[in-house]
């Protein structure tokens, strides 16, 4: 069912990379390969079955947030960006090429001439922070530390490290993509566009050298996607820490950018952003899918719930007659779907949780896969040339099941069911308030039977003491079979029958009986047994016990013969023992000495012999 | 009457080949070092070396020792993989051509090769196939028996086929193919009479 190709697997890559952290791009001589921005502050890049080379960041570096790969000029020389702390580093040909740094942050005004203030004292400082983080100012990680130092001396020593430092504070990449320049074509001229933590998003240059255009939105941004020309239209959109996509576009003139509204407000954290024509995909992190119109007010299209939480989404383009795009979503539990527009194509099983994912050309082959686990293993899995996905070519499920469509088979209404209706009309009152009655009457009858059951119960084990007292040869029985139940049945064809009986305590006894036996009596011309008595085990009251014998018929040809089964009582007086009365029976323990405390007749079926 | 039957018979007997394989895996180059060598020098020069990504298909007529061979050179370029199927009925044997140093796609020129055999004009006919392991002077590509391994090419048991390592640019290892191709293939015209034989009898 699964159409992929299973191209490679290796479980000892030991990538450790997030979402944004792998992309498919070339890096030189043409064919499409896998970089890697590693966690270890490496750049790798994988060809083939293999990794063929490795680059460390500058040691100075955080951990990268970031990878993709551009155009900087016309020359088609492909470039790989990476994104780590505040800065882009640029690589070419496999070789450190550039650095940009993202503008840091500038201190709040009044905190800026706070710090700048030559003559005040460290403790003035301090106050005149604490008033103005009173005002809502927004103050920097320096004047926060500065905060809760009380004494002079911490105060002084503070102030002293950091005043040698500039009151702006770096920023740090949190995202980034690329954004065609002037045209989509395969090798044009790219921009990357970067989210801070600074709450902007940064279109640079395809030099990657400086700004073209930089807008803020309200919160850091989460995921990016781009999409259009730089120098044509174009859409930036940006999944924010608030739980909303917002949405940036060319302002009054080339060059500006501007946030275009509606914004889309999510129901919980992004976790995936995908740009399908004229829908936008998000996943977020209550497990769910929401598809939403890009045009208009952004209204949402269909929603569809995942049995896991999102990890990734991605989209893969599947060029071949027809050009299919379908949606890939990575779920927690080891799945990748694949939907196309809403229905369910395909179930992907990858049994580890993918890291990052992404989809392109890899080597010569369009149509792949790169999965990146959380073990760090990679796998690149191929589509081949005669996959389709079509809707409904699985038998996942997916969309409404077919019997929907099945109309159901109901009835024609009769005449007497109409008449009915009209009765049932018109007397509406009448016949509810004979249904009450009935309902009640019904309730106080099953109430009745329930408390006469109770009482009958409780009374039991008075009414046996009482009743052996008067008579005892009759009662015997009577107690036997009030005081057990025995049930046998035969199993097998013959000639070797199992027989089983199951013996329990009857409700009212609560003391146990023990080592009570069971004996077979039966035509011994007819059946052969090794063990024709045994011994049951403790019996107490409410579990039954259990005892199995087995038995041969040995003539075939004569008719089968009933078996009498009987549970006897012990032979020192003490059948009754759990009946309460053992003081009655000593006295009457010579008559009934050998009664059975329950007997019963077992048919035996015909023995059917194998010829 | 006798001038057709002698003119039949001097002919050589007339082989169609098809060539397959996934793009890149030097299909084209592969015939080049097949045809007569002046051919080639005459038309574009002593060396040719560089092959251009093949369109569509092309076909190529030219003797081979004492066969006329006809190759139905095909584009490995999966969008025109699609065109490989229409040329199954009519010929003799299929040259399969894979790229030994591709190892990543392996696994799509074995589905390819899967949905080469499962072909109903393929699979009815029992017709050899051949493949040439190419690209070996590439340090790093596999040998013959490492891609027979991976394309699990030991489960085709009803036809006759065959795995030899090549090198299409230097001419490497192709005349060997061709040699055991042409022990194994049964011309058309032969098959022809045969198959008219077969009518006759029934």
């Amino acid at each position: 069912m699964a159409p992929w190709l299973h191209a490679h697997y290796d479980k000892l890559a030991g990538i450790r990379a997030h979402a944004g952290g792998i992309a498919l791009a070339e890096v030189e001589g043409g064919e499409g390969a896998l970089v890697v921005a590693d966690y270890a502050r490496k750049l790798r890049v994988f060809k083939g079955t293999r990794q063929t080379a490795e680059i460390p960041l500058p040691p100075s570096s955080e951990i990268p947030s970031g990878v993709c790969g551009f155009y900087m000029d016309d020359k088609k020389i492909p470039a790989i960006g990476v994104a780590s702390g505040p800065h882009l580093y640029v690589f070419r040909c496999l070789r450190p090429y550039h650095k940009y740094t993202a503008p840091p942050v500038e201190a709040d005004a009044l905190e800026a001439k706070v710090w700048r203030s030559e003559e005040m004292s460290p403790a003035d400082i301090r106050t005149a922070l604490a008033a103005a983080h009173a005002e809502g100012a927004k103050l920097g990680p320096r004047s926060l530390a500065m905060l809760p130092l009380t004494s002079e001396s911490k105060q002084r020593a503070h102030v002293e490290r950091v005043s040698k430092i500039p009151t702006t504070v770096e920023t740090t990449i949190t995202c980034t993509t690329t954004l065609p320049k002037a045209s989509e074509e395969p090798h044009a001229m790219s921009c990357v566009v970067l989210g801070t933590e600074s709450r902007k998003v940064i279109v640079l240059e395809p030099s990657a050298k400086a700004a073209l255009c930089e807008v803020e939105v309200p919160a850091p941004p989460a995921i990016l996607r781009a999409a259009g020309c730089f120098d044509v239209d174009w859409r930036v959109y940006v999944a924010c820490r608030d739980a909303r996509v917002y949405t940036i576009t060319i302002g009054d003139h080339r060059g500006t950018a501007v946030i275009r509204k509606p914004h889309l407000e999510l129901e919980a954290q992004p976790a995936g952003l995908v740009v399908k024509d004229k829908h936008l995909y998000v996943a977020t992190a209550d497990s769910r899918v929401a598809c939403y119109l890009l045009k208009g007010r952004r209204h949402k299209v269909f929603s569809l719930a995942m049995p896991a939480p999102v990890t990734n989404m991605e989209l893969l383009v599947v060029r071949k007659a027809r050009q299919v795009t379908v949606l890939l979503v990575a779920l927690a539990n080891g799945e990748v779907r694949v939907y196309r527009d809403k229905d369910l194509v395909d179930v992907l099983r990858v049994n580890e949780v993918v890291a990052a994912m992404t989809s392109g050309t890899y080597g010569r082959e369009d149509n792949t896969l790169i999965l990146v686990t959380q073990n760090g293993s990679l796998l690149v899995k191929m589509l081949p040339r005669t996959a389709t996905f079509e809707v409904g070519s699985t038998t996942a499920k997916g969309g409404p099941p077919p019997e929907q469509d099945v109309p159901l088979d109901i009835p024609k209404r009769t005449r007497l069911y109409l008449d009915q209706i009209d009765r049932e009309k018109a007397n509406a009152p009448a016949i509810f308030r004979t249904f009450q009655k009935d309902a009640l009457k019904l309730k106080i009858a099953t109430a009745t039977a329930y408390l006469q059951l109770r009482d009958d119960d409780t009374a039991n084990p008075d009414d046996n003491t009482a009743n052996d007292d008067d008579d005892d040869n009759n009662n015997n029985n009577n107690t036997a079979a009030a005081a057990l139940t025995l049930a046998a049945k035969v199993n097998g064809l013959g000639p070797f029958f199992h027989i089983v009986l199951e013996v329990r305590l009857n409700a009212g006894l609560t003391s146990p009986l023990r080592d009570l036996p069971v004996v077979l009596s039966y035509d011994p011309d007819l059946y052969r047994t090794s063990r024709p008595a045994a011994t049951l085990p403790l019996l107490i009251p409410g579990i039954a016990a259990h005892a199995i014998f087995e038995i041969e018929c040995i003539d075939e040809s004569k008719p089968a013969h009933p078996i009498a089964i009987s549970v006897l009582g012990h032979e020192e007086e003490e059948e009754e023992e759990g009946s309460d009365d053992d003081d009655d029976d000593d006295d009457d323990g010579d008559d009934d000495g050998d009664k059975p405390l329950v007997s019963s007749t077992l048919i035996m079926p015909q023995s059917e012999t194998l010829d | 009457m006798l001038r057709r039957l002698s003119a039949s018979l001097s002919k050589k007997p007339e082989v169609h080949i098809l060539v397959v394989g996934l793009d890149n895996s030097g299909k084209s180059s592969v015939i080049a070092q097949l045809k007569p060598k002046k051919v080639v020098a005459g038309a574009k020069g002593e060396a040719k070396l560089e092959t251009t990504p093949t369109v569509g298909f092309q076909v190529e007529e030219f003797q081979y020792n004492n066969l006329s061979l006809t190759c139905f050179d095909m584009s490995g370029q999966s969008r025109y993989r699609s065109l490989w199927e229409h040329y199954y009925s009519g010929v003799e044997a299929i040259i399969f051509v894979l790229d030994s140093s591709d190892k990543i796609r392996m696994c799509v020129a074995k589905n390819e090769l899967e949905e080469l055999l499962s072909h109903e004009d393929v699979n009815a006919n029992p017709i050899p196939i051949i493949f040439f392991a190419n690209k070996m002077d590439i340090k790093d590509a596999m040998t013959a028996l490492e891609c027979s391994q991976l394309l699990e090419l030991d489960r085709i048991t009803n036809r006759p086929w065959h795995v030899t390592p090549c090198n299409a640019l230097t001419g490497e290892g192709i005349t060997e193919g061709v040699e055991w191709l042409a022990c194994h293939v049964q011309p058309a015209s032969s098959k022809c009479k045969q198959q008219r034989e077969n009518h006759r009898k029934m």
